[in-house]
C-alpha cells in the first residue's frame, strides 16, 4: 500500500521531470533551427547579392547591347563570347542567353539547350530593372532557377540577359550542409510562395504547415520518411526563396528519452530502497503485535503458559509486559479453577461411589432380613399352623405383608435412584407400541379386570427407551390401579398440542384426587389415598417426574375427586435443564 | 443324574435354611451341599483344601451362587470357574438379592447360565426354587462329567 503510493509518486516525479526536460530540449532545438535558418538565409543572401552583381556587370557589357541592336555576325560573335565566358564561371550554369524584350531568344551560349529540365524563362520580363533571381523550378531531373538582368543601351533596356542555373548539389553535399548546422539536421530551400520545395537536389514534399518566414518560431510537423520533425524557416532577402532547417524530433529527444529512462531507473531503485526501509520499520511495529495476537490466540485455545518476548523500551514493550501480566493472572486463575473443579469432581466421584455402594448394599442387605421375616413367618404358618389360632395367623400374615411392602419400597427407591443415574441415550421410541406392551402385561397379571384402553397410534418420541419405559409403566399402572372401582374402567394414552408444544397424557376415569393436593403429587412417598384403598409406595410419580425432567420436559396433573385424573408430560429433549417443574 | 448334588454357596444362614426348605417343599431330594463363602466354594469344586479328599470328578448338577460373599465374591468365583478347564461347563445359577443391572450384565458376561433374583416374598421364592430345581435337575442335559 505504502510502496504503491511511493512508486506512484516516484513515477509522477519522473514523468514530470521528463516532460520538463523534453520541453526544454524542444525549445532549445526550436531556437536552434530558427537561428540556423536565419544564418543560412543570411549567408545565401550574400551569395545572391554577389550573383546579382556578377550578372549585372556582364549585362552591362556593351557587346551585348550592340548585339541586341544589330544582327551583324561580328557583333553576335563578340556577344556570344561574353555569354560563354559567363557560363563558364560556375559548373551549375546551364546556359546564358540573350533575349529580346518581346520574349524572343537572340543568342545563347555555354550550354546544350536541348537538355531537358532547364529552368523555364518567364513569359514576360516586366519590371526587371536589375539582376533578379527567379523562383525555383523543379522536375524529376533536377531543380533550377533563372537570373535575369536587363541589358541597357543609353539608359534604354534593349535586351535581357538570362542565366539558367541547375542545382549542382548532391545528396551527400546536402547532408553535409545540414550536418554543419547540427547533428542530423536537414536543409531545404523553397519558393516564398511555397509551390516548390527542394532538398537542394530533388524536389521534396512541401511541409504540411505553411512556413511563415521570419516567424522566429519553430514549427512541428511530420515529414514522410523521417517522422516528427521541427522546422525553422527564413526568407533569403533579394530572392523569392526561403530556407528551411529541419531537425527530427527523435534525435532531439534522444537525450531526453535517455534521461527519462535513467530517471525511472533511479526512481525504481529509490522506491525499492524506500519500500524496504518502510517495510523494515512497519515490521518492527507489526511483528510484536502479530506475536501478541498469536499469543492471545494460543491462550484462548487453552495454552495458558504462553507469553510474549518483547524486549523493547517503548509503548509496544509496555503492552507486552501488560499482556504477560494479564496472562500470568489468567494462568493462575485458570489453574486455581481447574484445581477447584478437580477437587469438586473428586468429591462428587467419592459421593457418587458412596451412593452407589449404599444403594447396592440397600438392594442386597436390606432385603435379606425381610426375606427372613417373610420366609420364617411362612414357615411358622406352615409348620405350626395348628398351634396358632386364627388371630395369631392373621398377625403372621400382617408381618408378611409388611415385609413385602418394605421390599416393594426398597425396590421402588432403588428404581428412582437408577432413573437419576446414567446418561440419557436418545433414540426414536414408539410410545404407542411400548404402552400396548405394558397394558398387555397388566392384563396378564390381572386377568379378571375389564379395562378399556385406548392408545393413540404412531406416537414416536425422541428419548431414552429404558427411562421412558419406567415412566410409562408407572403411569399406566397408576391408571390401572385407580380405576379398580370404576364401573366401566377406561384408560387413554394420547397426544395433544399444549402451548405450541407436543404433550402426552395418560387419562383415566378412576377415583381422581383433589386438585388442592396436586403440588404434593410428584414428591416421593407422597400418597393421596389410604393404603387400604390403593396399595403403593408413593414413589411412582416421583420417578415419572424425574424421567420427564431428564428429557427436559415438564409433568403436571389435572383431576377431580371421583372424576378421574389426567397426567400430562412433555419430552422436548435434554439440555433444557431439570427442575422446570410446573 | 438326579442323584447328583446341588452346591449352594450362601453366607446368610437364614437364606440358606429358607432355600433348603424351599427345595424340600419342592420335593427335590438331591443332596444339597452348602458352603458359606467363595473360597470354600472353590475348594469344594476343585477338591482342594478342606475338600482335598473329595472325588473331583463328581461335580454338582448345578451351583447356586450368591454374589455377596465373604472373602471371595460370587463374580470372582464365577470367573475362576470359567477359567478352569474342569469347571468351564459347570452349570452356575446366580441367586442373589441384588437387582443391580451391572451385576446382571457382569454375571452373564462371565458365563453364568442363569440369573435368579431372590424375592422377599417366600411364596415367590418357593416358586423360583422349584423351577430352578426342575430345570437344572430334570430338564437340562448336563455336560459330560469332566475326567470321566
Amino acid at each position: 500500500m505504502v510502496c504503491t503510493l511511493v512508486l506512484a509518486i516516484g513515477v509522477a516525479a519522473s514523468l514530470g521531470a521528463y516532460f520538463a526536460v523534453r520541453r526544454a530540449v524542444l525549445a532549445a532545438a526550436g531556437d536552434r533551427v530558427v537561428s540556423a535558418s536565419a544564418r543560412v538565409a543570411n549567408a545565401l543572401q550574400g551569395a545572391a547579392r554577389r550573383l546579382d552583381a556578377l550578372v549585372d556587370s556582364v549585362a552591362a557589357n556593351p557587346a551585348l547591347a550592340a548585339a541586341a541592336a544589330s544582327p551583324a555576325p561580328a557583333l553576335r560573335k563578340r556577344a556570344g563570347r561574353v555569354l560563354d565566358s559567363l557560363a563558364r564561371t560556375a559548373p551549375g550554369i546551364a546556359s546564358v542567353e540573350l533575349w529580346s524584350p518581346t520574349g524572343a531568344r537572340l543568342l545563347w551560349g555555354g550550354a546544350d539547350l536541348a537538355r531537358s529540365a532547364m529552368p523555364p524563362v518567364p513569359a514576360a520580363f516586366d519590371g526587371i530593372d536589375s539582376a533578379r533571381i527567379g523562383p525555383l523550378s523543379g522536375t524529376e531531373a533536377g531543380i533550377g532557377y533563372t537570373v535575369i538582368a536587363p541589358v541597357r543601351d543609353a539608359g534604354r533596356t534593349v535586351a535581357f540577359l538570362v542565366m539558367r542555373r541547375r542545382s549542382t548539389g548532391t545528396e551527400q553535399a546536402a547532408r553535409e550542409i545540414g550536418a554543419l548546422i547540427g547533428k542530423s539536421a536537414r536543409l531545404y530551400a523553397g519558393n516564398d510562395t511555397g509551390d516548390v520545395w527542394t532538398d537542394l537536389v530533388h524536389v521534396v514534399t512541401p511541409p504540411p504547415v505553411p512556413m511563415t518566414p521570419g516567424a522566429r518560431r519553430a514549427r512541428h510537423y511530420v515529414r514522410p520518411g523521417v517522422g516528427a520533425v521541427m522546422g525553422g524557416a527564413e526568407r533569403i532577402a533579394g530572392t523569392p526563396w526561403t530556407v528551411l532547417v529541419e531537425l527530427p524530433q527523435a534525435d532531439v529527444l534522444r537525450d531526453a528519452h535517455a534521461l527519462a529512462v535513467d530517471l525511472i531507473l533511479i526512481t525504481a531503485v529509490l522506491v525499492l530502497i524506500g519500500g524496504a526501509w518502510g517495510w523494515a520499520i512497519s515490521r518492527s511495529l507489526t511483528r510484536p503485535l502479530t506475536r501478541l495476537a498469536d499469543a492471545a490466540g494460543t491462550i484462548a485455545a487453552g495454552d495458558y503458559s504462553r507469553r510474549v518476548a518483547l524486549e523493547r523500551h517503548d509503548e509496544i514493550g509496555e503492552v507486552g509486559a501488560a499482556f504477560n501480566h494479564m496472562a500470568d493472572t489468567v494462568e493462575r486463575m485458570h489453574g486455581q479453577l481447574e484445581r477447584e473443579v478437580a477437587e469438586r469432581t473428586t468429591d462428587l466421584q467419592v459421593v457418587n461411589r458412596e451412593l452407589e455402594a449404599f444403594s447396592y448394599s440397600v438392594s442386597h442387605d436390606l432385603r435379606a432380613p425381610l426375606r427372613s421375616i417373610d420366609g420364617f413367618s411362612q414357615a411358622l404358618l406352615e409348620d405350626y399352623g395348628d398351634v396358632v389360632d386364627a388371630a395369631g395367623r392373621r398377625h403372621l400374615e400382617r408381618v408378611r405383608a409388611a415385609s413385602q411392602r418394605m421390599g416393594a419400597l426398597i425396590d421402588d427407591l432403588l428404581g428412582l435412584a437408577r432413573v437419576a443415574r446414567g446418561a440419557v441415550a436418545l433414540a426414536p421410541v414408539d410410545l404407542s407400541e411400548m404402552a400396548a406392551e405394558i397394558v398387555s402385561e397388566l392384563r396378564e397379571r390381572d386377568p379378571e379386570r375389564a379395562v378399556t384402553v385406548d392408545i393413540a397410534p404412531g406416537m414416536v418420541a425422541q428419548g431414552d427407551r429404558r427411562l421412558l419405559h419406567v415412566a410409562l409403566s408407572n403411569l399406566l399402572q397408576n391408571a390401572w390401579k385407580f380405576t379398580r372401582r370404576s364401573a366401566a374402567a377406561h384408560v387413554e394414552f394420547g397426544r395433544a398440542e399444549r402451548d405450541a408444544e407436543t404433550a402426552y397424557f395418560v387419562r383415566d376415569n378412576g377415583v381422581g384426587f383433589d386438585m388442592q393436593y396436586a403440588d404434593k403429587l410428584f414428591a416421593p412417598f407422597q400418597r393421596l389415598h389410604s393404603f387400604e384403598d390403593f396399595e403403593g409406595t408413593g414413589i411412582g410419580l416421583a420417578t415419572v417426574q424425574r424421567v420427564v425432567h431428564r428429557h427436559g420436559g415438564i409433568v403436571w396433573a389435572e383431576a377431580a375427586v371421583d372424576r378421574g385424573a389426567t397426567i400430562w408430560f412433555t419430552l422436548p429433549g435434554p439440555h433444557r435443564g431439570d427442575g422446570a417443574a410446573p | 443324574m438326579s442323584n447328583r448334588v446341588i452346591l449352594l454357596v450362601e453366607d446368610n444362614p437364614d437364606d440358606r435354611d429358607l432355600t433348603l426348605r424351599a427345595f424340600a417343599r419342592s420335593n427335590i431330594t438331591n443332596e444339597i451341599v452348602t458352603v458359606s463363602d467363595g473360597v470354600e466354594a472353590l475348594d469344594y469344586l476343585f477338591a482342594q483344601g478342606a475338600y482335598a479328599d473329595r472325588a473331583a470328578s463328581a461335580q454338582p448338577a448345578v451351583v447356586l451362587l450368591d454374589l455377596k460373599l465373604p472373602r471371595l465374591g460370587g463374580l470372582e468365583v464365577l470367573r475362576q470357574l470359567r477359567d478352569d478347564e474342569r469347571t468351564r461347563l459347570l452349570p452356575v445359577v446366580i441367586l442373589t438379592s441384588s437387582r443391580e443391572e451391572r451385576d446382571l450384565v457382569e454375571g452373564y458376561r462371565l458365563g453364568a447360565n442363569s440369573y435368579v433374583r431372590k424375592p422377599v416374598d417366600f411364596t415367590e421364592f418357593l416358586d423360583a426354587t422349584r423351577q430352578l430345581g426342575l430345570y437344572w435337575l430334570l430338564l437340562n442335559e448336563a455336560p459330560p462329567q469332566s475326567g470321566a
